[in-house]
């Protein structure tokens, strides 16, 4: 009986094409956008720096120096103008994030204690840069100006090259500073894009099970096959397991398709690969536990909707709401001490950090089951719920 | 038999839809349910089915109840909707392979099973098709081949030919027929009352959650022999004149040139057309006799439109 239920579930998902698209292409669109889109911005190397425009005012031996700093910049792109109406058109063309004015004699302005507005270095930013890209290009730019300072004071010792830079590098901080990221296995590579978007949109495609679990459940109840069912010699429970188990089959198929397109398909598109490292087999019962968590909050919204659009529309959401403040959208990280507070209250974000105990921290068992307690608690405490209401659905079409 | 017990029923924050309503459906009859829209059809099926329970009162097949055995009441019940009780994205043969499959036996019976309901409803030829494609006929008689997988000794049909062909129609009512020659009880709501006429040895009609009549057909028909005459339209108006004092002291209502009403015997036919003849006023039509289940429906329910 339970098979029969099973078969014709799965027989209605994979007919419908809205669903299909839902479940499976919206993810790996998404995958393929925010990976690419986020390389540089969540850890990876990415092959695409931003860039900044540097425009020279007259150009002397000192100010070649200067040039050649700023090219080596980490992280920064640096396009070269020959005018200033050169460089505001790269920023107009959206080709660079901002456009550095350097002024007539600023090599020589630079030595003096104090310098006047004309003679300083001018940043111009694009208007709609973020904060932090702002701070991150003034810090560079900052930083080009210290090694310049630096490579002036040393002049004076006439040192070799290489002990010269050397002794730079010690001053400004740069052999000072050793970077790495913590992981349980203390492997030291770092985490890119890919490793935060597979999981992410993953996550938000599988709570999209809700799409077709509440379109079918509600057409079975306008259409009378509801009604036709509960006259059968069938348990409500039964009915609603069945729905649970072919959807449980369709999150492990995403699931399964979504980190091959991490680990295949992203790098076709000039990004970074998803790797896959430490307790790989962890995903497994994580994935299950935030299955049970979608389908069952799928269910509940299609066993309380009074309409397909009711359900389609709150189902939506509802979905966008939890990945909203759950870090599907936006990182915690970045959001503030309050709302991080209340992601911690979304199931998209315990299946997060469950994914990302794996797959960026490479974390064990220790870190992923307390997210696997509260997905399945969430998960069991909704089925109940939904099944009280299951008998509701025909009440109501009376 | 189907006996429901002075039943007490009404819908959350609704007022009482059925008050100790009570009635009995033989077995092996071909049961017809009729009343306008809201008069409570529906709900009446869906507690004869368990699909509602009643706040007051018992409803019992063959004696058993559905709080003590649920399973064993519906597991010899088919309960065929007015929708389309079916999955249109799969074939036909998917719903029957579905459907057949909830209820008990082995593969083979199971087979046995569906190839009967596509036999019994000359789906044959059809089942591949995705019922999505399906005419309204076909669809109608898919509904009913569904119903049929237990092989139901009582069959609940709510409107099954609505929106149908012709052809389909009699189709259905065939099949209906001969499913009650086998032995199964089957209660029928319709609108269309020829069909009840032609189908049912037992009909209920009901209005506002009560049966207003319920009794072999022949017999209520015949309980109330009607008198119609059609007067000429043509004549001056008569409302209020000493003929129609005299027509209704009759004990007949006088209403737009027609007289209607139940004579106590052919002596007070009669007199009545003597009175009509004195006044002179010519007559089109004079019809006496049985009820049509039709008139007999529009009598106890009024002819104002319901929502």
């Amino acid at each position: 009986m339970l098979i029969a239920i099973v078969r014709k579930e799965l027989l209605l998902v994979f007919r419908d094409i809205h669903a299909l698209m839902v479940l499976f292409l919206l993810p790996i669109v998404f995958i393929l956008i925010m990976s690419l889109a986020l390389q540089d911005r969540m850890g990876g190397d990415s092959k695409e720096h931003p860039g900044i425009g540097l425009w020279l005012e007259s150009e002397t031996s000192l100010d070649k120096e200067m040039v050649a700093i700023f090219t080596r910049l980490e992280g920064l792109r640096v396009e070269r103008a020959a005018s200033r109406q050169q460089l505001l058109r790269l920023l107009d063309e959206k080709r660079i994030l901002a456009a550095i004015t350097l002024p007539e004699n600023f090599t020589t302005a630079i030595r003096s204690p104090i310098t006047d507005d004309r003679e300083k270095l001018h940043i111009l930013y694009s208007a709609s840069l973020p904060a932090s890209m702002r701070r991150s290009i003034l810090g560079a730019v900052r930083e080009a100006l210290g090694e310049y300072q630096a490579n002036r004071l040393f002049e004076y010792y006439n040192l070799p090259d290489e002990q010269r830079r050397q002794r730079v590098d010690h001053l400004i901080g740069h052999s000072l500073v050793v970077t790495s990221y913590h992981t349980r296995n203390g492997r030291a590579e770092q985490p890119n894009s890919v490793q935060q978007s597979v999981p992410a949109w993953l996550i938000f495609s599988m709570f999209f099970v809700v799409i077709p679990i509440s379109t079918t459940l509600l057409t079975e109840g306008q259409q009378g096959t509801l009604q036709r069912l509960r006259t059968i010699p069938v348990p409500g429970s039964y009915l609603l397991i069945g729905k649970l188990i072919p959807y449980l089959g369709v999150n492990v198929i995403q699931a399964v398709l979504m980190l091959l397109v991490g680990i295949h398909l992203v790098p076709l598109f000039s990004g970074e690969g998803l790797r896959l490292e430490g307790e790989v087999w962890l995903l497994i019962p994580l994935t299950l536990a935030v299955s049970l968590a979608a389908i069952s909050f799928a269910l509940l919204i299609a066993a309380r909707a009074r309409s397909t659009e009711q359900a389609t529309t709150l189902g939506g959401i509802g979905n966008l709401i939890l990945a909203a403040i759950g870090g599907i959208m936006v990182p915690t990280f970045v959001m503030p001490a309050l709302m991080q507070k209340i992601a911690a209250l979304s199931p998209m974000n315990w299946a997060l950090e469950g994914f990302f105990a794996v797959l960026l921290r490479q974390g064990g068992w220790e870190m992923v089951w307390p997210e696997i307690f509260k997905l399945l608690l969430f998960a069991g405490s909704l089925f109940l719920l939904a099944l009280h209401s299951y008998k509701g659905l025909t009440d109501r079409k009376q | 038999m189907i006996k429901l017990c002075a039943i007490d029923f009404n819908y959350a924050k609704q007022p009482l839809l059925f008050n100790e309503l009570s009635l009995e459906i033989t077995k092996g009859s071909l049961f017809g349910l009729l009343g306008p829209n809201g008069a409570g059809k529906t709900t009446l099926m869906s507690l004869m089915t368990g699909l509602l329970t009643p706040s007051q009162g018992e409803v019992a097949i063959d004696g058993k109840g559905y709080r003590n055995h649920r399973f064993d009441i519906l597991s010899g019940l088919a309960h065929i909707p007015q929708e389309y009780a079916f999955y249109p994205q799969l074939s036909a043969a998917e719903n029957l392979q579905f459907f057949s499959s909830l209820y008990p036996g082995t593969m083979s019976q199971r087979r046995r099973r569906i190839e009967h309901a596509i036999e019994l409803t000359g789906l044959t030829g059809h089942v591949k098709r995705l019922a999505k494609h399906f005419s309204g006929g076909l669809k109608r008689r898919l509904n009913l081949a569904i119903g049929l997988l237990n092989k139901p000794e009582l069959i609940f049909l709510d409107e099954p030919t609505v929106g149908i062909d012709p052809q389909s129609r009699r189709f259905i009512l065939q099949s209906i027929q001969a499913l009650n020659r086998a032995g199964s009880t089957i209660v029928y709501t319709s609108h269309y009352m020829e069909e009840i006429e032609q189908l049912c040895n037992d009909v209920a009609i009901m209005d506002h959650g009560r049966i207003l009549v319920h009794g072999p057909l022949n017999r209520i028909l015949e309980k109330r022999p009607m008198v119609e005459i059609d007067l000429d339209p043509q004549q001056q108006p008569l409302a209020g004149t000493p003929f129609n004092q005299a027509i209704e002291e009759m004990g007949f209502t006088l209403s737009h040139h027609r007289i209607t009403g139940k004579p106590r015997d052919q002596k007070q036919i009669a007199e009545l057309l003597t009175a009509v003849s004195r006044e002179g006023i010519p007559i089109l039509n004079i019809s006496y006799g049985k009820h049509t289940l039709e008139k007999l429906f529009f009598e106890l329910t009024n002819t104002h439109l319901r929502d």
